[in-house]
């Protein structure tokens, strides 16, 4: 069985001779939660397309579950099921839940990519995974906030993945949905042996889920179990001095005046 | 009473508004999709540059240059150079490129004209304003054989031409080739509006190959409704269109136009009382 989601090896990515991950050195277990969180132009969405060899590094290796993301492509995206940051949809397409859902299928079929009965309650099981069954006729755009990115979980999951990345899946929503997708994610994690990374600048929500967190600003800062790197003198390093964390029981609330470099 | 001859040409102003519907439900449906829609005002105005450059060719005594070599040309190459500018996805980086290019194709328009003679003008002003009633035979046999390619096209990749509108991040990741994917659909989007601008004009073309989508848009609920109910809006409105102009003498394509942008108007206000 193979002991590593995902392995990063001195990660060097460039963008017009600006440095966007330098000597980055990550390791993801088998079955793993990690949350890699860091301020905005730390890199995060960087090493997330890095990972699904979308962008080209000036030096490094990458590997999931043994294959490298740069040579072993088509493998690789069997292996993956990938939640996108939502400002990246258009709002000029209507979908239905079910026409976004099945595109993690049909995707993977040829021209013209119809979809048989098989392919329909494929995704409708992933739909019921995220217990958003009753909203399979609605229109993708009239959801609210949360349950589109629940649905774009559901549709990352269709394929049934062996690794979720997710790209911020928690901005932008009430902190309600938020609590349910980290619960839903933990439960995702530990009953469907699913491997998660996930890339966020607000660690609190999943602060009591994940199995360990990383710190990114261009390289990894710290990377260990949350209450190992949610501390003060360890996240002033990347965010200064604005920055304040508290504990409640097992969970650690980092306050953080958010920063722009 | 309709004697033979103008039965004939209003046959074939027919047989053209219901090819032209057809490509408006293709195309319509990948230029909404996109938000790009003034791509086809771009090619169309590009189309028009490069009749006016067919024109000037053969005054110059290159006779075997059609001008419709010329709006295939500049059409293609401006929508290419649109399509470049947006390999990324970025909306607003096609947009401006589509105004330089509409710029570009007018500019080189009014250049051109400068040299050609009086009398040739009307070929070039034909795809400027266009007049669905002087179709020819052969321009109907062209206009089918290019609206059957791009129909084709259309329902075999459709899926894949929506996917990368919806999300094209996530579309690469699930194996889709963007790229090849982002270049067809603006290339068969350049097809359909060149050759239904040589039927139609410039200036309709915007309104029958985008009002239709657009209204089918506010109406459909679920994704393959949306070229239905464009072929609908664009079938029933230059049907209409085609009617109104014989029974109260009104240009054929301004009536056109108009038909097709009120039911967008009309479709708008049914999605917002529908809710």
């Amino acid at each position: 069985m193979m002991k590593y989601a995902v392995e990063v090896e001195d990660l060097t990515v460039m963008y017009n001779n600006i440095v966007a991950l330098e000597d980055v050195n990550l390791r993801l277990y088998d079955g793993e939660f990690l949350a890699v969180m860091g301020p905005n132009g730390a890199g995060k969405t960087t090493l997330l397309r890095a990972i699904l060899g979308m962008v080209k590094p000036v030096k490094g290796k990458i590997k999931v579950y043994g294959y490298n993301v740069f040579i072993e492509e088509e493998k690789v995206k069997h292996l993956i099921g990938y939640v996108p940051q939502k400002v990246t949809l258009s709002k000029a397409v209507r979908l239905t839940v079910e026409e976004v859902v099945l595109m993690g299928v049909l995707a993977r079929k040829i021209p013209p990519r119809i979809p048989s009965e098989r392919d329909v309650s494929t995704a409708m099981e992933a739909l019921k995974i995220v217990g958003l069954e009753e909203l399979w006729d609605r229109d993708f755009l009239e959801l609210s906030g949360g349950q589109q990115r629940r649905v774009l979980i559901a549709r990352a999951l269709v394929s049934k993945p062996k690794l979720l990345l997710l790209d911020e899946p928690l901005t932008g929503i009430d902190v309600r949905s938020q609590a349910e997708i980290a619960a839903f994610l933990h439960e995702l994690n530990r009953k469907h042996r699913v491997s998660i990374l996930m890339v966020t600048h607000d660690i609190n929500p999943v602060a009591e889920y994940v199995d360990r967190v990383a710190l990114l600003f261009k390289k990894i800062h710290a990377i260990g179990k949350p209450e190992e790197v949610l501390r003060e003198d360890v996240l002033s390093k990347v965010y200064g001095g604005r920055i304040r964390v508290f504990s409640y029981g097992r969970v650690c609330f980092a306050i953080i005046g958010d920063v722009h470099r | 009473m309709i004697f033979p001859a103008e039965l004939s040409f209003i046959a074939r102003a027919l047989i053209g508004v219901v090819i032209a519907s057809f490509v408006s439900a293709a195309i319509g449906h990948i230029l909404t999709s996109r938000g790009i829609t003034f791509l086809s005002a771009e090619v169309a105005h590009a189309a028009l540059g490069g009749a006016a450059f067919g024109v000037l060719l053969q005054t110059l005594g290159f006779l075997w240059f059609d001008p419709l070599y010329g709006a295939f040309l500049f059409g293609v190459v401006s929508a290419l150079i649109t399509a470049y500018a947006g390999l990324r996805g970025s909306r607003e980086q096609m947009e401006a490129a589509i105004g330089v290019s509409l710029a570009m194709s007018m500019s080189l328009a009014v250049v051109f004209l400068g040299y050609i003679r009086s009398e040739d003008m009307p070929k070039v002003w034909g795809y400027l304003v266009g007049d669905i009633l002087l179709l020819t035979v052969d321009d109907l046999l062209f206009l089918g054989s290019m609206a059957i390619l791009v129909g084709f096209f259309y329902i075999l990749f459709r899926r894949e031409l929506i996917y990368i509108a919806f999300d094209m991040e996530s579309a690469e990741v699930l194996g889709i080739k963007v790229k090849f994917y982002h270049y067809l659909g603006i290339l068969l989007a350049a097809i359909g509006v060149i050759v239904t601008t040589k039927a139609l004009g410039a200036i309709l073309v915007y309104a029958f190959l985008i009002a239709p989508a657009a209204a089918a848009n506010e109406i459909a609920k679920r994704m393959y409704q949306i070229p239905l109910i464009t072929l609908a809006i664009a079938l029933s409105s230059g049907i209409a269109g085609l009617a109104l102009s014989f029974t109260v003498n009104m240009p054929a394509s301004g009536t056109i136009g108009i038909l097709a942008s009120t039911a967008y108007l009309v479709a708008i206000l049914y999605s917002r009382f529908r809710k």
